[in-house]
């Protein structure tokens, strides 16, 4: 081993030295704590050895500025005492030090502490080495993790469709790198657009896949194999729940299932058809300041094979907003447990029907966070929304 | 011996430090008495307790001890007395370590 020792008194120092080279360690001989410091950051030390009072620099502090010191390798310290120096030994073991040899050392004793030293010095030495791959991995996975959700923002709507008279919104906040909601906004033929959002149970990586694999499965529109147009036309919503329920059986997903609030417009008639599986049914505010929700109206995606998921069909009128939600929002919880909830959510848009539909979105994000005094939520937190126009305009 | 493994070349070069060392630090003390300097004297009393620890010799460190300890109280009283057991004690070491070596090397 390397030894560093820290010794005043020159008899003292050679003889420890010269017991410690017999003995085949590397050793290095300082005649006070501050040269001791110097060679201690030149150099790599297995063991540090120290009498407590020297000159310049004593054992207290060199022990202190050792364990201070941001050295990967841990020094075993071994501090010098005469016997009846017991106060010198109490603040030794405070400042840091491992272990004490009281002087002149005995050598059995002083071979016994050494291997003692070694020890830890070994432990510590893997548990470093083992910390190390362990950072690595963990760096690893942190990249891995960034490149997923640059991936997965990539598959939120960039540029919203221009419709003459849909107008389009969303928000999206994954609580980890990775979510496991997902929304969009899929225009259809000259006047009709789907928008649906999804939230996986769980989140972080399984959920973030699972939500991927979704969003592939609701994008297919030019194909016979797409879920979201058939030969005649848009699918219902509750026949587009009903064919990914066949599709995403909760048992080939791990145990994962989804909600999903469908809905598919009709700019022309003004007809709104939707299905909130599992999920909370959409907000609707409409101009004459009467704000309503619709109702859940089937299983969550994944639970249920036989799952029934009917389509509801909702009259719209221009100045009306649609606004679609993940639970994220509506469980934003204070201290005490009140959840944010539908009440929160509807006074918010109740509240701000004179902006826009984008400030809408960000007071309903921002209310969720003053409800729960905190920026940071537990759950992904998406929101998606339209509002009708007037022809005119 | 046991102490340094019965190294006999190794007792002579602590010898020959014991020799070069301890006057100095006799010196250091003698001047701090001199002066009435407690902490002076503090130090080279501190440290030629360490080097007689070696030796086991106990006469002499425990004067040397002594010594260290009313430097630190602050009171010189009977620190020249001790001065001049110490002297004493570091010269009968010298020819006592002298002698053994030198039976030794027969």
């Amino acid at each position: 081993m390397r030894i560093l020792i820290a010794e005043d008194e020159r008899i003292s120092r050679r003889t420890l030295q010269r017991t410690l080279e017999k003995w085949d360690h590397e050793v290095v001989a300082a005649e006070d704590g501050a040269l001791a410091w110097e060679a201690f950051q030149r150099g790599e030390f297995d063991i540090v050895v120290t009498d407590w009072d020297m000159p310049e620099m004593d054992g207290r502090d060199l022990v202190r500025r050792i364990r201070a010191s941001d050295r990967s390798r841990y020094a075993y310290i071994i501090m010098l005492t005469a016997r009846a120096e017991t106060l010198d030994l109490v603040s030794g073991m405070e400042a840091g030090a491992d272990d004490y040899l009281p002087k002149p050392f005995d050598r059995d004793e002083l071979r016994v502490r050494l291997t003692a030293g070694e020890r830890i010095v070994n432990l510590e030495r893997r548990l470093a080495e083992k910390n190390t791959k362990l950072h690595a991995a963990n760096e690893q996975l942190h990249r891995d993790l960034e490149a997923a959700a640059r991936i997965q923002q990539e598959l939120l709507p960039r540029a919203l469709p221009t419709m003459s008279r849909l107008r389009f919104a969303w928000r999206y906040l994954p609580c980890d790198e990775l979510g496991g909601d997902l929304l969009n906004v899929v225009p259809l033929g000259e006047s009709e657009a789907a928008v649906y959002l999804a939230d996986v149970s769980g989140h972080g990586v399984a959920a973030a896949l699972v939500s991927v694999s979704v969003h592939r499965s609701l994008s297919v529109r030019h194909d016979e194999s797409s879920l979201i147009v058939e030969s005649k036309g848009l699918t219902a919503p509750g026949r587009v729940a009903q064919r990914l329920n066949a599709l995403y059986p909760m048992e080939s997903n791990g145990g994962r299932f989804f909600t999903l609030a469908y809905a598919s417009i009709d700019e022309e008639s003004l007809t709104m058809r939707t299905c909130a599986a599992g999920h909370p049914g959409p907000v609707i505010a409409r101009r004459d300041e009467s704000i309503r929700s619709l109702e859940p109206n089937g299983m969550p995606i994944g639970i249920e094979p036989e799952g029934d998921y009917p389509t509801v069909t909702t009259q719209l009128a221009p100045g009306d907003r649609v606004i679609f939600y993940s639970d994220g929002l509506m469980e934003a919880m204070t201290a005490d447990h009140q959840i944010f909830g539908q009440e929160g959510i509807e006074a918010t848009v109740a509240r701000m029907l004179d902006h826009t539909l984008d400030e809408t979105l960000d007071a309903l994000i921002e209310a969720a966070i003053n409800w729960q005094g905190s920026d940071q939520f537990t759950d992904d937190l998406s929101i998606v929304a339209f509002e009708v126009v007037d022809g005119s305009s | 011996m046991e102490h340094i493994d019965g190294d006999l070349e190794f007792l002579e070069e602590s010898i020959e430090i014991l020799q070069e060392d301890g006057p100095a630090l006799l010196a250091e003390i003698r001047a701090a008495i001199d002066a009435q300097d407690a902490e002076a004297l503090v130090r080279p009393a501190h440290t030629l307790k360490g080097m007689l620890a070696n030796f086991f010799a106990g006469t002499a460190k425990d004067a040397a001890a002594d010594l260290e300890r009313r430097a630190r109280e602050d009171r010189l009283d009977g620190a020249a007395e001790l001065l001049v057991e110490l002297d004493a004690g570091l010269a009968q070491l010298g020819d006592e370590l002298q002698a053994f070596v030198g039976a030794r090397r027969e």
